[in-house]
Order: C-alpha cells, then structure tokens, then sequence
C-alpha cells in the first residue's frame, strides 16, 4: 500500500514538473476595455515591471 | 554577530509557515538571540505574538518587515545570533524571494498532500533562480502536520525523492497543541506536558537544520 501510494504521488509529482510553463516573460498584456458592445475592443496595456517579481527583488 | 537567516517559505497558503517560524524561533532563542520578522503583509506571525498575555510576553520579538527586505535583514542582523523570516504565501510580490538572496537556509513546510506537492514544484524553480544570487542557500523541505497511519503521509518519503530539493528526516506531526499555542499567543514550548511531544520534534528539527 506504502510503495503505491508513495509511487502514485512521485508519479503525479512529476506530471507537474512536466506541466510547468514556459518560463517567458512577456512585456505587454492584452487586456479587455470594460464597454457594452459586442464589438470590444482589445488594447495593449503596457505591464508595469512590478508584476514581475524577478525583475524587481533583487537589490 | 549575526550567525543563521532562516527564511519560512511557500507560495502555497496554510501549509503552516507561521506556525513553524514562530516555534522555531523560540526553539532557536534558547540556543541565542533571536527575531521573527514579519515579512507576510497578512501579519499573522506579530497577530500571533500579539495574543500573549502581557504577564507573559512571546519569548521572540517579531518585527514586521515587508520592503527593502534584504538591507534591512542585514541591518537589524547584527544583533542576533538568529533570524526568522515568516515570508508571505507567494511568489508574486517578490518579497519571498528578497528574503532567500540573504538567508542562509531556507525550509519550505509541505503538507502531506497532493495538491501541496504540486504546489511546490513551482517553488523549486524559483529557489534555483534566487541561486543565480545567492548560491549559498541551503533549501529544506520539510513535511508538516504528518499522520503516521494516513497512507499518504507514509508515501511522502517516495514522492519527496522527485525534488531536487532535500527533504530532511525531521518532520512535524499533526498535533492540537500546535493550534493551542496560537491561540494563547505562546509556543509549543510553553505548552506544558502537552506540549512535551511537540517541542521535542522542534527541537530535533534545529538539531538537524543547525547541523546541515
């Protein structure tokens, strides 16, 4: 029972290794205007370098 | 004279980091000076301090420390042997990671739990990148509230094996008094013969990460 259940989470373990995302960091996110319209229009918004971490914890 | 940061970290919530730091750090004040400081925006390590009667203080002072993190740990860390870093339950602010580029150890508490696990793997990689600044840091993983009997418990030693982080041979045992002392602003150590259990597995634990 020990040996299966501990192989059945090693198993799963690596599954989420293996589903980790590629580690890119984008510049720019599209974001949706808040408007009533069926026809919304998507605009650029430009990320503040605060949402990512690496770029800013080092000091 | 600043001798051993040790950062509490995990990007997943509930997994007991307060509960650690704060038991931890009172196990460590009775081996030198000692300072929790509070780097979780949420404050529950100085809520937690803040229960304690005012006849009968927490041992550990803590300090609520959520900016320029990494100078002020240097700063205050002259006057204490030990430093407790109770970081917050993400990775997204950075904070977390400010506190591992100056620390000496880092313990990541993981339940015994799938979802936990997989949690955790994230926080592997962003451990390997705080490396690329301070490559002396020793992570630990460390697997909280056990249950013995629970199947999954027993398995954890096996599932621990696929990280590149080491597991060590401490561990916490689910317990009541853990709770208890929160509530009472205190620690396992100040817990009396219910407490007795509880202390002795702290106590083995910073044996074991002192040594490493």
């Amino acid at each position: 029972m020990k040996k299966k259940v501990g192989s059945k989470l090693a198993s799963s373990v690596r599954k989420a290794k293996s589903k980790q995302p590629e580690d890119v960091v984008p510049v720019t996110r599209a974001v949706k205007a808040p408007s009533v319209s069926a026809d919304v229009a998507t605009k650029v918004q430009a990320v503040s370098p605060e949402f990512f971490p690496r770029r800013v914890w080092p000091d | 004279m600043l001798s051993q940061v040790f950062s509490v970290a995990n990007q997943k919530g509930g997994t007991g980091k307060t509960t650690l730091s704060m038991n931890l750090a009172v196990g460590l004040s009775k081996r030198g000076r000692t300072l929790i400081i509070d780097a979780d925006p949420q404050g529950s390590a100085g809520q937690w301090a803040g229960l304690s009667p005012d006849e009968n203080p927490f041992p550990v002072s803590v300090i609520s420390i959520t900016s320029n993190l990494p100078r002020e740990i240097k700063r205050i860390g002259e006057d204490y042997q030990y430093l407790v870093v109770d970081c917050p339950p993400t990775l997204e602010t950075g904070v977390a990671q400010k506190a591992m580029t100056v620390s000496d150890k880092v313990l990541i508490p993981i339940l015994p739990s799938p979802v936990d696990l997989w949690a955790s793997v994230r926080l592997a990689e962003a451990i390997e990148q705080v490396k690329i600044y301070n490559d002396e840091l020793q992570p630990y993983i460390l697997v909280n509230q056990l249950e013995p009997r629970s199947a999954i418990s027993r398995g954890m030693r096996q599932a621990l094996e696929e990280f590149d982080i080491p597991a060590l041979d401490s561990c916490l045992r689910r317990r009541a008094v853990y709770r208890n002392s929160a509530l009472e602003g205190s620690s396992v150590y100040c817990m009396g013969k219910r407490g007795e259990p509880a202390s002795q597995e702290v106590d083995a634990l910073i044996e074991e990460i002192l040594k490493s």
